[in-house]
């Protein structure tokens, strides 16, 4: 691996700096660069020929590098003389401008792309109206360049038998065919969730519990059991008198238990009873097991607020809580019922024999066209159609149709996103990609999901290729709800928020996290950005925004009164507070910490790597083992004394000396995102710096510092985002299209719209590559 | 939530938060579900892998001399029990595993072999060890092997220092270019093993409707690469593959279900919410594959590489990871020992449940093999040296535990690998960068 040595060692080869701007920018390299940066020193493995900037199209890959390291200003490093700015701005435009005179290079997507398990769920859901959960069905995707959608190529035997499976109880749910035998789901809430509030999904006046929305496939008897969340001797906690437990279904109440305090040491009959067998008819359904809250009790009145109650032997629960809701069945299945699945499915029902084959034709010709997200041909019906006849004579008629479904399910054209080369083109060749493939492309962008028959049918008509028409279609997709996965895809995964769900803080330091605030965390922020998006407002408001989304909990976490309630709302500062844009939310300080402390190292690095775009190098291979730091007896050390270490060995300072003290500045918030003035150590010390050299204090002056150059962060967003809508790393020759899309958003002040209508005019989005 | 034909009076899994899972399935499944019964002649041979994340503190794992493994180190006693059953191996090395990374310690820990650098889908290693094993034993079994892991959840920006993911997710690897997901559900694991449900009338018109789905969707393959340049048809007769093994494997859960009935069990209703229970739980599948004969190839990944889990059922409530990284500090050392020890005794318990499952003339102990260990040495310098090594079970008569072997010199674990394999029968003259075999392990 590459090394890196400290810029500080070879100070002295650097000239001095004049103050004029300097237009000829062989001369700049050569008297800001080429010091560290030539064939006997190399220092970060790298040398630069002024000369060479003449051509820089000839290495594009290396001269990318340099206008990266010229446009963060990382470079001359802070401390050794630098160009003006006037200067660095003329170099960098110079070198681009050179740069965007290269030929298009579209680059190439993978022919061969599965639908990434999100995308699989939303299909299943688009093209049937089944909501199905994919986490039972299908393994998870690896994460490639931070996205789950990149590493897609492979089909393991694991992975058919589970499309396989997947196929079967799918094909059977959508027809309303229930099992052979009753089967069961359970749903589990998470341990570390308190339930002495009212939760926002579930009626007023009831507190704790959950909501399972539950597509029951006929009609039928089902069985509901709810259990008990117990302690380690499986005694039901904080049952000390008796309580109501409710059963709803569709928010009205169907049944109501009474659960009494047991008398001995076995719990195991307390919540025995909490089970019903009711007729529900088929289709989805909203099933919630709650407590109707009681009036005024004097223990659920008298308490600290927002203390997690969970654990018993710190915080024991004060009341009961719902540990499982369980639904069993279909019992006696008299009809499948009139579902949406169904409806979906059969859009013509035979009246005859010979009418079924033309119908089973019809079923299969639209479910075929927007799974395989094509038009179809009689080569596509000719196999769902032999399944038809196979099973027709055992199955009946509807039976036949769900295994043509399957064979639909588990076809390689409703698995896998193909895109083939046009016949007989050169190789290495861009072209445009057909009308078809870009409608997928757009779907799976801006929905996750498949075409619908609006962009299908623009597609089939080749219109959608016109400018007019695409923007159309962009705007139609963007207005529509299923974009919602731009941020709960999209977003998630560029802010690292899913790896919340594993954030587990000790619980001696900080006894108040529990679950409900882990969700509130993620609710924050993904209100940040749908609001971001939905207002289409610029998405530098990601991080200057004045506003932010809270519900009580949060807002007692981040100290702010007069919030009450499960429901969030959008709540405007109108001076400076610690709380708004994404770098003072809980969500983000959360997993950028450590269990027991902050981590300013990993917090430096996710502004780097998120916002502005300048990841730091991997570590380097051997890692030097650091002297501990422990300092004097009877002193606590602060948290930057602590990690001084790694500035000071030549081996780690290149990198930390950049990531470190972008990370102090976020120190005013300790290791769950609340605010502190002091921590064991004395009183906090919040001034940091970027590696262009500003130095500044607190989040609020990292803040200024970053929106001084806004173009850094829409170039980090829009690399990010482009990663994403492309499902492949985005690489040197994708530098003057990522260009492009900034300078036109840039027009709009970096409207969400105008990023996204980037991205999706550009050369990478429209083109390709040919073998 | 049980899902049963007949209602059995005995507890399920799992029965409440926190509750102590259980497993009493064992001796009341023990007839139908003994391979022993039906092989009784040839002993089967299992072959298992664990694999424990960043290292360990090397001071408290390696126990002291070489020879008899007579006094047990401190992260190493919960093995007491079974102490014949287990050889320490001290001071392998995996030299493709640098330059020194999590995400080559787990990949080249089957392996042995290189990881191309990429975060592309173009990534490239090894076939794996268990993989090789499997080619050979997984014949005769539905399926040829099981990939187990514990991490649900996956983790973004933690595994991006220049590889893809899947060197640091996958343990088992089928070709280079193959890596094989592990599953973490409970549940999900317990389907794959045993279905869900049904008469074995049932079960085998769905075997059939997915054999013949099969066969379409190599048609439609077949279909596909007609109209595809030269180089993407390669990706697609990888898919062909993929549609023959799984074939294979409904003939074989085809034959079987004419042999034996499916074991009536209780279903896992989740994942415990405890990682030592998870664990337990995992393990008890590992006991019932087994003892079915559903597989006679695991792997098992008890934490990932980078992990920041904490542990604070044994009192660590710092993540992992960061523990590790402790330039020293004897109290961080002490609790890194501690997660050691505490893996060590999750590993232990399965192997005091494998002794006390009887298979044919002995117990599941005698006849399996497993491998315990790491890809790295020392996790706070991320090397791949004096790896944390044990080799545990009877190996059908070919392996005999209680001893400590310590090489002078840093040995390839490619070493161990190859023996292993010669062990379940499966004879190679190398593998990745072995050197040679252990003649220790060899000599019963």
């Amino acid at each position: 691996m590459r090394t890196f040595r400290f810029w500080a060692h070879v100070a002295s080869l650097v000239v001095a700096a004049s103050a004029a701007a300097q237009t000829d920018s062989p001369a700049v390299l050569k008297r800001y660069c080429v010091g560290c940066h030539n064939t006997k020193i190399r220092n970060a493995g790298f040398a630069l020929d002024p000369a060479a900037i003449l051509t820089p199209a000839s290495d594009p890959e290396s001269w990318e590098k340099v206008v990266r390291k010229l446009r963060g200003r990382f470079m001359p490093p802070a401390g050794l003389p630098r160009p003006d700015e006037s200067t660095y701005r003329s170099l960098v435009s110079n070198l681009e401008s050179a740069l965007d005179r290269r030929p298009i290079d579209p680059g190439r997507t993978d022919t061969f792309r599965r639908l990434s398990r999100t995308e699989y769920r939303n299909a299943i859901r688009d093209l049937l109206a089944l909501d199905v959960d994919v986490t039972n069905l299908l393994p998870a995707d690896e994460l490639s360049h931070g996205f789950d959608n990149i590493t897609v190529g492979e089909l393991s035997p694991t992975l058919l038998e589970r499309y396989l499976n997947a196929a079967q109880r799918i094909a059977r749910l959508a027809l309303g065919r229930p099992a052979r035998s009753p089967g069961g789901e359970t749903f589990n809430l998470p341990p570390d969730l308190t339930q002495e509030q009212h939760f926002d999904d579930l009626p007023l006046g009831t507190r704790g519990g959950l909501v399972v929305r539950y597509t029951f496939p006929v009609d039928a008897e089902y069985e509901f059991v709810i259990r008990l969340a117990r302690d380690r001797n499986e005694h039901v906690e904080g049952l000390r008198e008796s309580h109501e437990v409710a059963l709803l279904l569709d928010g009205r109440r169907i049944e109501t238990f009474t659960v009494r305090p047991a008398r001995g040491t076995d719990h195991d009959g307390v919540d025995r009873h909490l089970k019903v067998r009711l007729p529900v008819t088929a289709g989805p359904h909203a099933v919630a097991a709650t407590f109707p809250q009681r009036p005024l009790l004097l223990l659920e009145t008298e308490r600290q607020p927002y203390q997690a109650h969970f654990n018993m032997d710190r915080h024991p629960r004060i009341t009961p809580a719902v540990y499982s809701l369980t639904v069993n069945g279909p019992y006696g299945a008299s009809a499948p019922g009139d579902t949406p699945s169904r409806r979906r499915v059969l859009v013509c029902r035979p009246v005859s024999e010979p009418d079924e084959e033309v119908c089973a034709a019809r079923i299969f010709s639209q479910l075929a066209r927007r799974a395989y997200r094509r038009p179809v041909t009689k080569e596509d019906l000719a196999a769902p159609l032999r399944f038809f006849r196979q099973a027709r004579g055992e199955r009946g008629f509807e039976g036949a149709i769900e295994m043509g479904l399957r064979a639909i399910l588990v076809s390689p054209e409703f698995l896998f996103r193909v895109e083939q080369d046009p016949p007989k083109i050169a190789p290495r060749t861009a072209y445009n990609i057909s009308d078809i493939e870009l409608a997928s492309r757009l779907s799976f962008f801006l929905w996750s999901s498949i075409p619908d028959d609006d962009l299908l049918a623009a597609a089939e008509r080749g219109q959608l290729s016109d400018p007019e028409t695409l923007q159309r279609q962009v705007r139609r997709m963007l207005a529509d709800p299923r974009s919602q996965d731009l941020t709960a895809n999209f977003a998630q995964q560029w802010l690292y928020l899913r790896n919340l769900a594993s954030a587990s803080p000790d619980m001696r330091l900080f006894a108040g996290f529990d679950d409900n605030l882990r969700q509130a965390f993620r609710r924050e922020t993904e209100l940040l950005f749908e609001s971001i998006r939905r207002e289409d407002r610029s998405i530098l408001d990601l991080l200057r925004a004045n506003y932010t989304f809270l519900n009580e909990r949060l807002a007692k976490h981040y100290g702010i009164a007069g919030i009450y309630g499960s429901r969030f709302r959008r709540v405007v500062f109108d001076k400076a507070e610690p709380r708004g844009g994404l770098l003072r939310h809980g969500s983000i300080l959360t997993v950028t910490s450590y269990p027991n402390r902050t981590s300013p190292v990993l917090r430096g690095k996710w502004v780097l790597d998120n916002i502005i775009g300048l990841p730091p190098p991997p570590p380097p291979a051997a890692v030097p083992a650091l002297k501990e730091n422990t300092g004097t007896a009877g002193k606590a050390l602060s948290i930057r004394e602590r990690i001084a270490e790694h500035r000071k060995n030549p081996a780690c300072a290149g990198c930390h000396a950049l990531m470190d003290p972008v990370g102090f500045a976020f120190e005013n918030y300790d290791a769950v995102g609340r605010w502190r003035t002091h921590d064991e150590s004395g009183a906090i010390d919040s001034s940091g710096g970027l590696p262009d050299g500003s130095r500044f204090d607190g989040v609020a002056g990292l803040q200024q510092a970053v929106l001084a150059r806004p173009e850094l962060f829409a170039t980090t967003f829009t690399e990010k985002m482009l990663t994403y809508a492309l499902g492949r790393g985005v690489e040197h020759y994708d530098a003057p299209a990522v260009r492009r899309i900034v300078a036109g958003a840039r027009k709009e002040d970096f409207r969400f719209s105008s990023l996204v209508t980037g991205i999706v005019t550009s050369a990478p989005f429209r083109m390709r590559r040919s073998q | 939530m049980i899902v049963t034909r007949k209602a059995l009076p005995r507890r399920t899994f799992l029965r409440g938060v926190g509750a102590a899972v259980s497993l009493p399935l064992l001796d009341a499944m023990a007839p139908a579900l003994t391979a022993q019964s039906k092989t009784a002649a040839a002993p089967v041979r299992r072959l298992g892998f664990v694999y424990m994340p960043m290292g360990a503190h090397i001071p408290a794992w390696t126990p002291p001399g070489s020879g008899a493994l007579t006094s047990l180190s401190p992260s190493l006693q919960s093995l007491a029990p079974v102490i014949d059953h287990v050889t320490v191996v001290t001071n392998t090395e995996l030299r493709n595993a640098y330059p020194g990374t999590h995400a080559t310690s787990n990949a080249a820990f089957l392996s042995a072999a290189r990881a191309k650098w990429t975060e592309s889908s173009d990534y490239y290693l090894g076939t794996t060890v268990d993989q090789v094993a499997a080619k050979a034993l997984g014949r005769e079994t539905r399926l040829p092997s099981l990939e187990l892991a514990m991490d649900l959840l996956t983790t973004l920006g933690q595994c991006d220092n220049g590889y893809a993911c899947v060197y640091q997710n996958n343990l088992s690897w089928s070709s280079p270019t193959t890596p094989l997901p592990a599953e973490a559900h409970p549940r999900v694991v317990f389907e794959r093993l045993f279905g869900d449900g049904g008469t074995a009338q049932d079960r085998r018109a769905d075997l059939r409707d997915n054999l013949s789905l099969l066969d379409w969707v190599r048609n439609d393959i077949a279909r596909l690469q007609r109209r595809l340049g030269p180089s993407d048809r390669t990706k697609v007769s990888d898919y062909l593959d993929s549609v023959r093994e799984v074939e294979r494997r409904i003939q074989r859960a085809e034959a079987s279900l004419a042999v034996d009935a499916l074991p009536d069990l209780d279903r896992p209703v989740g994942v415990p919410a405890s990682y030592a229970d998870h664990a337990r739980l995992m393990f008890d599948l590992q006991v019932l594959a087994l003892q079915g004969d559903v597989t006679r190839v695991i792997t098992f990944q008890l934490a990932r590489e980078t992990s920041n889990r904490t542990y604070p059922e044994i009192g660590v409530t710092e993540a992992h990871h960061p523990l590790t990284h402790n330039g020293g500090n004897p109290d961080s050392l002490a609790k890194v020992a501690k997660i050691n020890a505490f893996h060590v005794s999750l590993f232990a318990g399965f192997l005091q449940k494998l002794k006390a499952t009887p298979d044919g003339s002995g117990s599941l102990l005698d006849h399996s093999v497993f491998l315990y260990g790491s890809g790295m040495g020392n996790p706070d310098v991320h090397d791949h040296i004096n790896l944390p090594i044990l080799v545990a079970g009877g190996g059908a008569g070919k392996h005999k535990g209680g001893r400590h072997i310590r090489y002078s010199e840093p040995t390839p674990l490619a070493n161990l690998h190859l023996t292993l394999l010669e062990k379940v029968g499966v004879k190679l003259e190398s593998f990745a960068d072995s050197q040679g075999k252990i003649p220790e392990l060899l000599s019963v």
